[in-house]
This record gives structure tokens, C-alpha cells and sequence, in this order.
């Protein structure tokens, strides 16, 4: 069950509220990098970080008898093509997530975490109106796992890497441990010697 | 941004002028017959309907002009109230339609009647 701040319960049930739900989304380009939207005639500050003005539609969820993952589709203005160089440039946004956020324009220092939704994005289609993504729930097949493979005898670690931290004259390892002896970094070695017996063994 | 041009006469009254656009606020009414209303947007904005009788060829040339720099209903524009002197940035809601009305001697004379909506 959600668990709303009191503020918020209350302003959701007032009869008539004068101050707007606005749906915020935080649309990801690329790894780490976002565009900020927010379906208002003005920009908002949420969190420190400013939402612009953008006209976008949320569509129903999706839900089949047929086993697939339930989707929702994002529409996004496509009018001026502020979106489409970049869907061009990132493929789509194709993997990358849509987070969605209810918030009242009062109380936007309040805690939402409990109207807070991620999806990902799992296709993509543009006209000359609209973008639209249709997004899914983040699909654990996609997920690496088990996060590491467990080699006993081969370094898993790049050859001078952060985990490697070899500092060293030499320029090339064939990442064996004997390899990683012979340059004094044997400490660092990123195989997992317990395992030699013959077999590569996932843990 | 562009202004609207003065013509040579006022507009005729009534003005118009509504607060906002009527999806400013949502609605739903329950089975128990209330009415839940809310806010859509921060602000609202305004709609003037301006109406201007007989004007001269001359005027009907500024506005002439005057669409084709907004490119119609693209480009907002700055208009003034004619009562409160406010300013208020605002686009065509739909092509301004003229009507050739009276010719008085060697003159035509033209009414028109268009939307300004607020950005």
C-alpha cells in the first residue's frame, strides 16, 4: 500500500485544488544524462533540478492474456524536433529508462517517492507529431547474472586498469597468473586461483 | 517579437475577454452528484475576441503585413489591451477573416473580427 506525506493525502482529497498535479519525467539520453519534462505552461523546479515546459502524453498500460510484459506508452511533442536528433543520435533511447513522477505544485519539497515509477524503454517510433516510446517494467532478463565470470586460472581485470593497478614498464599481460607474478602484481590478480582444478566453474 | 500595429481607429465594444481557456481546470463528477475540481496549470490564459468595423484599406494593408510576418497563427506577438494599456504576448487562435463592408466614395471600408489567445 502507498504511503502518502499527510500534506499530500490531504491536497489529493480536496474537493476542488488549486494547485496542479503535474507528471514530471525524467527521459535518459544516454548513461547519466537526462531530459528533464514537465507537462505545464511553465517551467518548475523539482529537487534542484529544472523541468521544462513540454507537451507530452501519457498512454493506458497495455496488459495482454498472452504473457507479454505490460507496456505504457510516453508521447512526446515532435512538433519543433527538439527530440528527434537525439533519438537519432541514441538510438531510440532503446534500454534506457523513463522515470515518472506525480507531484503537487505546493508541496514540491514533499517526499514522492511513493509516486515515483521507472520504466524502460523498449521501442521507439517518431512522426511528425508525436515521439512515442512505449515502455515496459526494466526486464531482468536484460540484467547481467551472475554479475562476474569465475575464472581460476585468467585475470578478469584490463591489463593496467583501476583493479589491475599495475604501474609498471611492461606494456602488454597475457593475464595469467604466472604472468602477474613475473610483474609483482600477483597480490592484484583478478582470477580466482581456489578454482583451478581443470574447469571454469560459475558461481 | 512582433507588435500589433495601431491602426487608425479603435476596436469596437464589447471586447471580449475570458480568464482562461475552459481545460484550465479538470473536472469529474461523482455518482453522489460533487463535482472534484482541479487546477491543470500554474497560470492561466487569457482569450480576447477584438473586433474592428470599417477600417481603411491602409489598416487592412498593416494587417495584411502584419500575418504575414507571424506567418498566421505560428508567431506570438506582443498586443495592448486598449482599455488597461497591459501587455500581453499573444498568437492568433484562428486566420483573422475580413469582410468588405461599405464603399464610400473612392474608399473601401473592411471589418474583422479574430482570437488572440495568451501564450
Amino acid at each position: 500500500m502507498k504511503t502518502l506525506p499527510n500534506i499530500l493525502i490531504l491536497e489529493k482529497n480536496l474537493l476542488s485544488d488549486t494547485s496542479p498535479w503535474f507528471v514530471l519525467l525524467d527521459v535518459e539520453i544516454t548513461t547519466g544524462v537526462y531530459l528533464y519534462l514537465v507537462n505545464n505552461i511553465d517551467n518548475i523546479t523539482y529537487n534542484g533540478q529544472e523541468y521544462t515546459a513540454f507537451p507530452f502524453q501519457i498512454g493506458l498500460d497495455r496488459q495482454t492474456s498472452k504473457g507479454e510484459i505490460p507496456t505504457v506508452q510516453f508521447r512526446v511533442c515532435n512538433i519543433n524536433r527538439v527530440l528527434q536528433a537525439y533519438i537519432e543520435d541514441y538510438d531510440g533511447f532503446i534500454g534506457n529508462s523513463i522515470t515518472l513522477r506525480l507531484v503537487n505544485s505546493s508541496y514540491l519539497t514533499e517526499n514522492y517517492s511513493q509516486l515515483t515509477t521507472t520504466f524502460e524503454i523498449v521501442a521507439c517510433v517518431a512522426t511528425a507529431e508525436w515521439v512515442m516510446f512505449d515502455c515496459g517494467a526494466p526486464n531482468p532478463m536484460r540484467k547481467r547474472f551472475p554479475l562476474y565470470r569465475y575464472i581460476g586460472s585468467h585475470c578478469n581485470f584490463t591489463f593496467k586498469s583501476v583493479e589491475c593497478a599495475y604501474q609498471g614498464a611492461d606494456t602488454t599481460c597475457d593475464r595469467t597468473y604466472a604472468a602477474c607474478a613475473l610483474k609483482r602484481n600477483s597480490v592484484r590478480f583478478g582470477g580466482y586461483k581456489g578454482l583451478v582444478g581443470g574447469n571454469v566453474r560459475v558461481a | 517579437m512582433a507588435d500589433f500595429p495601431t491602426l487608425s481607429i479603435p476596436p469596437i465594444y464589447p471586447l471580449k475577454e475570458k480568464w482562461g481557456d475552459d481545460d484550465q481546470t479538470i473536472k469529474s463528477k461523482t455518482e453522489s452528484g460533487y463535482i472534484i475540481t482541479r487546477s491543470r496549470y500554474t497560470r492561466n490564459r487569457k482569450v480576447f475576441t477584438v473586433n474592428y468595423e470599417n477600417i481603411t484599406a491602409a489598416d487592412k494593408a498593416l494587417l495584411d503585413t502584419f500575418l504575414d510576418t507571424v506567418n498566421g497563427l505560428t508567431d506570438y506577438f506582443t498586443w495592448v489591451h486598449p482599455a488597461s494599456g497591459v501587455s500581453y504576448t499573444v498568437r492568433f487562435d484562428e486566420i483573422p477573416e475580413f469582410s468588405l463592408t461599405m464603399y464610400e466614395g473612392s474608399s473601401y471600408y473592411y471589418s474583422v473580427e479574430f482570437t488572440l489567445r495568451e501564450v
